[in-house]
């Protein structure tokens, strides 16, 4: 799968913009990251980054790139599994057993590394930051957020 | 085999307690030698804790630091329920796979011991919330004004001046007019070092929601909880700004396990405020192992100690240190166990006529309640707790049941259910969203989540207690901490008390209770055919408990042992009950009390 490929497909799974996934001015090289775990083997079975990268072909094909990814890669169990786990990689940075269902309580293998539990987005879209790493000023919460990441499409 | 040249006084443990010892030794000239069983603390150190954390799959209050089984220390993922009759302990042959396998505590129950310590340079400093509660009067005089407990051998006014000077060393951020409750008092003109910490947008909820609500005739009050981070600071009444050189909070929403910047307070200052006196002394990763006594005389003679150099590798040395005076400053649970373990020369072991080392366990076994606002509250946002409901510590009602505080919560469902993995996993593996669906699910969900911690109160009991194992010991040879705890009808009703205000409280603020999992604690148990949960403070009190009866107590008001005229036990240990507030700066006052005994002891003997 490209780079290209991969952070486009998280863009939708993530509901992100491509300008947070993959940056022009990319410090962080954060896709790259997941993208060098997932092609590593041993962490995704073989073929399966194949067949993900196939199916988001199907996907944009179609026009309609949300809707292509509900029918060519959600409503495939093997491939909806994975796609789970990149959701979760950029939520949390957390790598769950792709062998099991992804369920409420399952024990997460690994975090992939501090530079991407920093840079989980689930933190920012409730308008906080991770746990242990704040790049706020002394007093911040004690006024709302002043926007939460990314805004609210209504 | 080697032995120390001689000292005023020998400490054992680094942390809260010793450090704040050595310091005031230090200070006064006298010459101080700290056994650490941990490791040292450089300046390093915390970034490669933060990090340890970061990477950490499951985020515990332990999580930075990893488990060294020379001075091992419990983890709470290892608190279960316990079997009846008790499953032995795993492989207790192999000391690394034993504590892996099953943890460190020998758990022998009923019910789970839910907290846990660290065993380091600074001690669970590393993992401390920061809350510097002051207890409230009524709290040192439980047996005489609701016959429950015992009273304790010192008043609020005798350990007054002692809050002061611990407030002032650890900086404490708080307003005295609002600490003003139920009886606490302050000297004329005292200010704390920084003003209070700002309250969170959940905070000023319910601030705003309870202003009119009450329980057993309490108002539910809000207030900002006092706390040893840094805020803006105050001008002292000498005229100077209060400074002590470390940075603002910037509200990393982690001050447990670990902050990353070190705007809370930690043990490793004043430890190294007492190493720079230039007359303290300190071996890291040496473990206190035997104390040694002349019975002719009763006197403690030196402290036998095994050393290491890895954290599971082989022992590598071993040694007595002597001085004039002996400090057992090595946490509640290690304290009593090494008292108990030095059994060569007393079978009951040391300082223990009483029989009462190692028992009157306690803790503020914690009753979680969690929901979801109605409007947005923003969690995860600020330090872990801003504020708390204080005025629920005193009443009668405890003729019959525990009192509570109350402690706000800004971590939403972290602590009772993992959030935000779980909801998250939840989210994605069952309902399957993804994109903006997911989006827009955790804007409305996680930040209208909030969770309040009912900290109740429990009484000493004598079947509350730790002992050093018979059989199961670690890397070094030295015995483990076998457990015997629960919880009684007292606390249990405390609970029932807790779930009542709960209702309450949700119902003023129009809060809707949670339906998520809770993260399994061990804790659970029945009182009246309803089923509560307790989970651990990490407040871990009175195994070698203060008293006016040498029968009944282990040490006298000023922490020395009624046995041994040069041994004194400091630490949580010391308090008789466990009282309403979380310990830790009535402990470091003790200590600071302790302190000027051991001084004036020493000048005497001079």
């Amino acid at each position: 799968m490209t780079l290209n490929d991969f952070a486009n497909l998280s863009v939708v799974l993530t509901g992100y913009p491509l300008s947070t996934i993959l940056p022009q001015l990319d410090t962080q090289h954060q896709a790259e990251e997941f993208l060098e775990f997932l092609q590593t083997p041993g962490n995704v079975p073989a073929g399966e980054m194949d067949n993900l990268a196939a199916a988001w072909q199907k996907a944009t094909a179609s026009g309609d790139p949300v809707q292509g990814v509900k029918t060519y890669i959600m409503a495939d169990v093997t491939l909806a599994r994975l796609a789970q786990n990149i959701i979760m990689l950029w939520y949390l940075g957390v790598w769950y057993d792709l062998a099991t269902p992804l369920t409420t309580g399952s024990f997460a293998i690994q975090v992939i590394s501090g530079k991407a539990y920093k840079n989980g987005l689930a933190w920012g879209t409730m308008g906080a930051h991770p746990m242990g790493y704040s790049e706020e000023n002394f007093g911040y919460w004690n006024t709302v957020p002043p926007f939460l990441n990314p805004q609210p499409s209504n | 085999m080697s032995t120390t040249q001689n000292y005023d006084a020998i400490i054992v443990g680094g942390g809260w307690a010793g450090s704040a010892i050595a310091w005031k030794l230090g200070l006064a000239g006298k010459k101080v030698l700290i056994l650490e069983a941990g490791i040292p603390f450089q300046s390093d150190n915390r970034e490669e804790f933060v990090e340890t954390f970061f990477l950490a799959t499951a985020k515990t209050p332990e999580a930075p630091y990893t488990q060294n089984y020379n001075a091992p220390r419990p983890s709470v993922l290892d608190i279960k329920q316990i079997p009846n009759p008790p499953e032995p302990p795993a492989d207790c042959s192999s000391p690394i796979v034993s504590i892996d396998k099953g943890g460190y505590f020998i758990q022998q129950g009923p019910m789970p011991f839910g907290s846990t310590y660290e065993r380091l340079a600074g001690g669970t400093s590393w993992h401390w919330l920061g809350t510097c509660l002051r207890l409230v009067p009524n709290d040192f005089k439980l047996k005489s004004t609701y016959g429950v407990g015992v009273d304790w051998p010192i008043s609020y006014n005798d350990l007054s001046p002692y809050y002061d000077e611990a407030e002032f060393e650890i900086g404490v951020s708080a307003d005295v007019d609002e600490q003003m409750i139920h009886g606490i008092t302050f000297s004329p003109d005292y200010i704390y070092p920084m003003q209070r910490i700002p309250p969170s947008i959940l905070d000023q909820v319910l601030t705003e929601g309870l202003k009119n609500v009450a329980i057993d005739n309490n108002p539910l009050t809000v207030t900002g909880t006092p706390a040893g981070r840094n805020g803006v600071s105050n001008i002292m009444n000498d005229g100077t700004v209060y400074n002590n050189g470390r940075r603002l909070c910037q509200g990393n929403t982690n001050c447990t396990p670990i902050c990353p910047i070190q705007a809370k307070y930690d043990a490793t200052i004043t430890l190294n405020k007492a190493l720079q006196t230039g007359n303290v002394d300190i071996l890291y990763q040496t473990v206190a192992s035997n104390i040694l006594i002349d019975t002719a005389t009763g006197e403690v003679t030196g402290i036998e100690y095994k050393q290491y150099e890895t954290k599971n590798g082989p022992q590598t040395g071993s040694g007595t240190a002597t001085g004039s005076k002996y400090i057992i400053a090595a946490h509640a649970i290690e304290a009593a166990k090494l008292l108990l373990m030095s059994n060569s020369q007393l079978p009951a072991g040391v300082a223990n006529t009483s029989g009462q080392v190692g028992r009157n366990l306690m803790d503020h076994p914690v009753n979680l309640s969690w929901g979801s606002m109605p409007d947005p509250v923003y969690p995860f946002r600020g330090p872990l707790s801003t504020s708390g409901i204080e005025t629920t510590r005193d009443g009668s009602f405890r003729n019959t049941r525990a009192a509570y505080r109350i402690e706000i919560g800004n971590e939403g469902w972290n602590w009772p259910a993992g959030s935000p993995y779980t909801q998250l996993q939840g989210y994605v593996g069952e309902q399957g969203l993804f994109g903006q669906d997911l989006i827009s699910q955790i804007q409305h969900d996680f930040v209208r989540q909030f969770r309040l911690g009912y900290l109740i109160e429990q009484l000493p009991e004598e079947t509350n207690y730790i002992v050093p194992s018979a059989n199961c010991k670690d890397n070094l040879g030295i015995p483990r901490p076998e457990i015997h705890y629960n919880l009684d009808d007292y606390t249990r009703a405390g609970f029932q008390a807790a779930e009542q205000a709960t209702v309450t409280i949700f119902g003023a603020v129009n809060a809707t209770p949670s339906t998520a999992n809770r993260v399994a604690t061990g804790g659970e148990f029945t009182y009246q055919n309803e089923t509560y949960y307790s989970n651990g403070a990490g407040h871990v009190m009175g195994t070698h408990r203060m008293g006016d009866d040498k029968t009944t107590s282990v040490t006298d008001a000023n922490m020395k042992s009624w046995d041994h005229d040069n041994l004194y036990i400091v630490g949580c240990g010391s308090f008789p009950t466990g009282a309403t507030a979380n310990p830790t700066l009535t402990m470091m006052a003790l200590a600071f009390k302790a302190s000027d005994a051991i001084i004036a002891d020493l000048d005497l003997n001079a």
